[in-house]
């Protein structure tokens, strides 16, 4: 079984046998969101990128069939990329389209290098120049939530549960941050509890999350700014 | 430490420039060879002290100076005039200043406002 040998070597070549094998899946999947105002490739490519993601965290031991694992998996990814879909300032089409080949690329070589890839080697995987990179990595910035509503509040005990009850020292404090972790949607609020409280990279919470590390990062800019609006400055230095 | 590679941008104090002070940071991280993860950390840390350095009350302008240093990346900025109130940085701030950066400090003299901030390579 090539999923076996996988699981075993987490070998690249394996790994894009697999994926190959199951383009099918996620082309399939991608069509049913067709006609809802994004090219069909953009929508192959996302869910390509959740079909990978199935294929490094499918546990052949769970006894499901991988379509049945990889589905929710791809499915997920898709309605996150509508869900957050949304360009808060006007981004050209190339740099929107070298954004989803930056998401590939950085999660297929941290998966191949086993640690993050510097710039010089995401450039070179795409066959851009390191500039390009970096002013796709600055376009994510104007990539925000269709909406930066704040959900529906959950109470501090409610965070409480999520942030610890030991990791601050002085209660005002953690009441203040519980307070302020409560305006964020429970992804977000997870996601910042991992980066900022765990200590756990983007690749880290990307791979915990089944989500690609360029996303974790956008959600994390959509985070701070969210808290940004919320918090207010009540700490003085002279 | 690279004596010539180094940036010194200034402009006017206004957070919309924040974007041109994250790009110059990455480029300079990027040359020294810091993950992507990392330069993130680093973009993330100057929008960050910008966000504390130039609040409502700021005006006037910003000067910037990225230096590549031996393993990492040396962000100094200060924003003239200094403001009519101090410095504020919230826990939160501090928290993710704390993760993201491998150190950072700031204040402020009669005449401005400052900060410093080192990110460095893990491998």
């Amino acid at each position: 079984m090539v999923f076996e040998a996988f699981a075993q070597s987490r070998d690249p070549a394996l790994r894009d046998e697999l994926v190959a094998g199951h383009l099918n899946l996620a082309k399939y999947l991608a069509r049913r969101f067709a006609n809802r105002g994004e090219p069909l490739d953009d929508l192959i490519q996302v869910a390509s990128l959740g079909l990978v993601n199935a294929v490094d965290r499918f546990d052949v031991n769970q006894g499901v069939a991988f379509s049945t694992f990889a589905t929710p998996t791809i499915l997920g990814e898709l309605k996150r990329y509508f869900r957050d879909k949304g360009w808060a300032l006007r981004v050209p089409r190339r740099v929107q389209e070298l954004t989803l080949e930056l998401a590939r690329a950085v999660s297929e070589l941290s998966h191949e290098l086993g640690r993050s890839p510097t710039i010089a080697e995401i450039a070179q995987s795409i066959g851009v120049g390191e500039d390009r990179i970096l002013e796709a990595m600055e376009a994510a910035e104007a990539y925000r939530a269709s909406s930066l509503d704040t959900p529906g509040e959950r109470s501090p005990v409610e965070t409480a549960a999520l942030t610890g009850p030991d990791q601050y020292a002085e209660s005002d404090t953690r009441l203040e941050l519980e307070t302020l972790m409560a305006r964020l949607d429970e992804r977000d609020r997870e996601i910042v509890k991992l980066r900022f409280f765990d200590g756990l990279t983007q690749s880290e919470i990307g791979d915990r999350l089944g989500i690609s590390q360029v996303h974790v990062s956008r959600l994390i800019t959509r985070a701070i700014s969210v808290l940004r609006d919320a918090q207010r400055k009540d700490v003085s230095w002279t | 430490m690279q004596e010539h590679d180094q940036i010194t941008l200034r402009m006017a104090a206004r957070p919309d420039n924040a974007g041109l002070a994250r790009l110059l940071a990455a480029s300079t991280a990027s040359r020294r060879g810091l993950s992507y993860d990392e330069v993130e950390d680093l973009r993330l840390a100057v929008d960050e002290l910008l966000h504390c350095l130039l609040d409502d009350t700021a005006s006037g302008e910003v000067e910037l100076t990225f230096s590549a240093v031996d393993g990492g990346v040396v962000v100094e900025g200060q924003v003239t005039p200094s403001g009519a109130s101090d410095i504020t940085i919230t826990e939160f701030s501090r928290r993710i200043l704390d993760t993201v950066t491998d150190g950072f400090e700031f204040g402020r003299d009669d005449d401005r406002r400052w900060f410093s901030l080192t990110k460095r390579t893990a491998t």
